[in-house]
């Protein structure tokens, strides 16, 4: 069996042509041509709002440039230690003494987003809000000292920017942290050197959603202030700001940058390169107690374990070895219900966490799949034709929460080399049911280096979680 | 010529050929009416008239993007939602027989990128990089996506050396630096 996809799909294409020429009712062009008048007359509309936004906006603009003369000049920002010194009970021994955390004085010179910039002052480029960067922490409080779970991304805004050509950061998303509008601490999911672009274009431009967990300390001020870098940050309320240099064209992607290499300057050298800042909506987190130092990033010691990887399960093989951590990533799944009707749905929630060193970047499926084992035997599974190949990029003690869906457990195709669901519910019984998340072409970014840690042509990689008993009813 | 007669005009002479492409993309005859339907709207809500072979390749490209948009439409800030691909119906009546028949139902395991960069690569015949920029994706995820459809496709329909592609670095290993 061997078929030639070339004249297959020619083939298929002359048929399908000739079905609709000769047995299908005609393409309603009148239909199509009213639904285009009304998109016409709608984005006039909104093309002459637009226009006389833009005027509004020029001319606030050059109002909060101009010297305000009506105002009284606003308060001098001066750096305060805002430890809050208590006087420790009496003890048989000695309390260590934290040394007083000294922020970083607000400079009004300085652009939005570096250390000692203002929450006020424009970025270093012009905002676009076409494109948003955006950060969802875990939690609203920390501990001093300690590591904030987040995810955050930078990307076309949906509703704006769809066909907008532009590069990103490569490492996603930077954030101000921002103590009495001062930027008193900066963070990212990588450092702040590394400034590689990543293209996106068309309606399809890949999507990279980032999880790390931020140390929140003390920056070094830009210009030189007093202050006390890679301190914890003292107890108290903070706004975290994402935002990002990004460059936009007003063409399509430049090729060179289609290779992932190219650093900020060489991007916004490009032809038809415009640098811009995207920004996004703060979240607010509240630091409690004191720390002297830096708790160690998790997964920092841990050695980077490139060789374990669970064997993919295939449709009427032998149940899989589980759990088994490839990539370093440990998934944990808790089953909302292990008993319940045959053709009902498995409602699960369920977190995969990198636990290795550096940064795990990988093609991630947006969701948990199973495969279901009955007398040893793998005769069913989740998984179907998908489209989720997202890029994912994970650090240590940022857990990747998957929403709980419902996954119909239905039996699968055999002989494809991935097992595919076929769509048909399993009878009842009672079966182990193994939770895996598929990805693909997973590589850990190390300070030093970048380790691959799969072939690409295998497919896809998965790894395993603990199995549990379903009863289907 | 009003873009309204510019319209019809696309609609009389290329309206069946656009569909034959669109249904390349769903294997489902209503739907790819239905996508061209919506392809001409968004290309006509923006085009003045022109000629139509140019318009017509602009069509083709954007029912490509919008076949795809239904997908990127799911992916979400923070919103770890599955993302299945609506099995594709294959029309009995046109692919009845032989090799159609059989790449048809293929068609039907591959994700809905797999599948637009197959019909590009074999129906519009174009390279590597011409997909990439068409997708708004590098080639590296081109040859990804072109990689894991003849591990799926081969199973079916035996060795397709054409999947075959090139040594593109992927995004993933470009970004070792």
């Amino acid at each position: 069996m061997n078929h030639d996809l070339e004249s297959a799909l020619g083939e298929l294409a002359d048929r399908a042509e000739q079905s609709h020429r000769l047995g299908r009712a005609p393409l309603p062009v009148a239909r199509i041509t009213a639904r285009a008048r009304t998109r016409r007359r709608t984005r006039a509309a909104v093309a002459i709002g637009g226009a006389a936004a833009a005027v509004v906006l020029v001319a606030g603009t050059a109002f909060a440039f101009l010297p305000d003369r009506t105002s009284p000049a606003p308060p001098a920002i001066t750096p305060s230690p805002s430890v809050t010194r208590t006087t420790p009970a009496p003890s048989p021994t000695p309390t260590p003494t934290v040394a007083p955390v000294v922020l970083p004085v607000g400079n009004p010179a300085l652009p939005f987003g570096v250390c000692g910039s203002l929450v006020t002052s424009p970025a270093a480029d012009p905002v676009d809000d076409r494109v948003a960067a955006r950060l969802a922490p875990d939690a609203g409080a920390m501990t001093s000292g300690g590591y904030l779970a987040v995810g955050g991304e930078v990307e076309r805004s949906p509703e704006l920017g769809s066909s907008l050509v532009l590069a990103v950061p490569d490492g996603g998303p930077r954030v101000a942290v921002v103590r009495d509008g001062v930027v008193v601490g900066t963070a990212g999911f990588y450092p702040g050197t590394y400034d590689a672009m990543s293209g996106r274009s068309g309606n399809q431009g890949e999507t990279a959603w980032f999880r790390g967990a931020l140390d929140l300390t003390v920056c070094d001020p830009a210009d030189g202030g007093p202050a006390t870098p890679g301190r914890p940050l003292p107890a108290g309320t903070y706004e975290l700001r994402p935002w990002a240099t990004v460059v936009t064209f007003d063409g399509d992607l430049p090729p060179e940058l289609a290779q992932g290499t190219l650093t900020l300057a060489q991007t916004a050298a490009l032809d038809g390169a415009a640098r811009a800042t995207a920004l996004g909506a703060p979240a607010t987190v509240t630091v409690t107690g004191e720390a002297d130092e830096q708790l160690p990033a998790p997964g920092t010691d841990v050695p980077l374990d490139a060789t374990t990887t669970a064997d993919r399960p295939a449709c009427d093989g032998p149940a899989p070895a589980a759990p088994v951590r490839t990539a370093m990533l440990d998934l944990q799944v808790t089953p909302q219900a292990t008993t319940f009707a045959a053709g009902s749905p498995l409602l699960a929630a369920g977190t995969v966490q990198y636990t290795g060193p550096g940064r795990l970047r990988a093609y991630g499926y947006y969701a948990i799949e199973y495969w279901i084992v009955r007398d040893g035997i793998v005769v069913g599974t989740t998984v179907q034709a998908n489209d989720a190949f997202s890029v994912v990029d994970l650090g240590a003690g940022a857990p990747l929460a998957f929403a709980e869906d419902e996954r119909g457990l239905t039996s699968c195709i055999s002989g494809v080399d991935q097992p595919l669901s076929d769509g048909n519910p399993l009878p009842a019984g009672v079966y182990q049911v193994y939770p895996g998340w598929i990805f693909s072409a997973p590589v850990v970014r190390l300070p030093s280096e970048t380790v691959p840690l799969q072939d690409t042509s295998a497919g896809y990689a998965v790894t395993l979680g603990t199995p549990f008993t379903v009863t289907l009813t | 010529m009003s873009w309204e007669d510019d319209l019809d005009r696309l609609v009389a002479e290329r309206g069946s050929a656009l569909v034959a492409y669109a249904y390349l993309l769903t294997g489902d005859m209503s739907a790819a009416e239905d996508l061209v339907q919506d392809g001409l709207v968004r290309t006509y809500t923006r085009r003045r008239p022109d000629d139509v072979t140019w318009v017509e390749a602009y069509v083709r490209r954007v029912i490509l993007n919008t076949y795809l948009d239904a997908y990127r439409a799911r992916r979400r800030f923070a919103a770890v939602t599955h993302l299945i691909a609506t099995p594709e119906a294959t029309d009995d009546e046109l692919t009845a027989a032989g090799d159609r028949a059989d790449v048809a139902r293929a068609l039907t395991v591959l994700s809905p990128r797999e599948r637009a960069c197959v019909v590009l690569r074999f129906f519009d015949d174009l390279t590597l990089p011409e997909i990439g920029r068409r997708l708004g994706v590098s080639p590296g995820a081109v040859k990804r996506y072109l990689s894991d459809a003849r591990h799926k496709l081969e199973p079916l329909l035996g060795p397709q050396p054409g999947l075959s592609t090139e040594d593109v670095p992927t995004i993933a290993r470009g970004a070792g630096r």
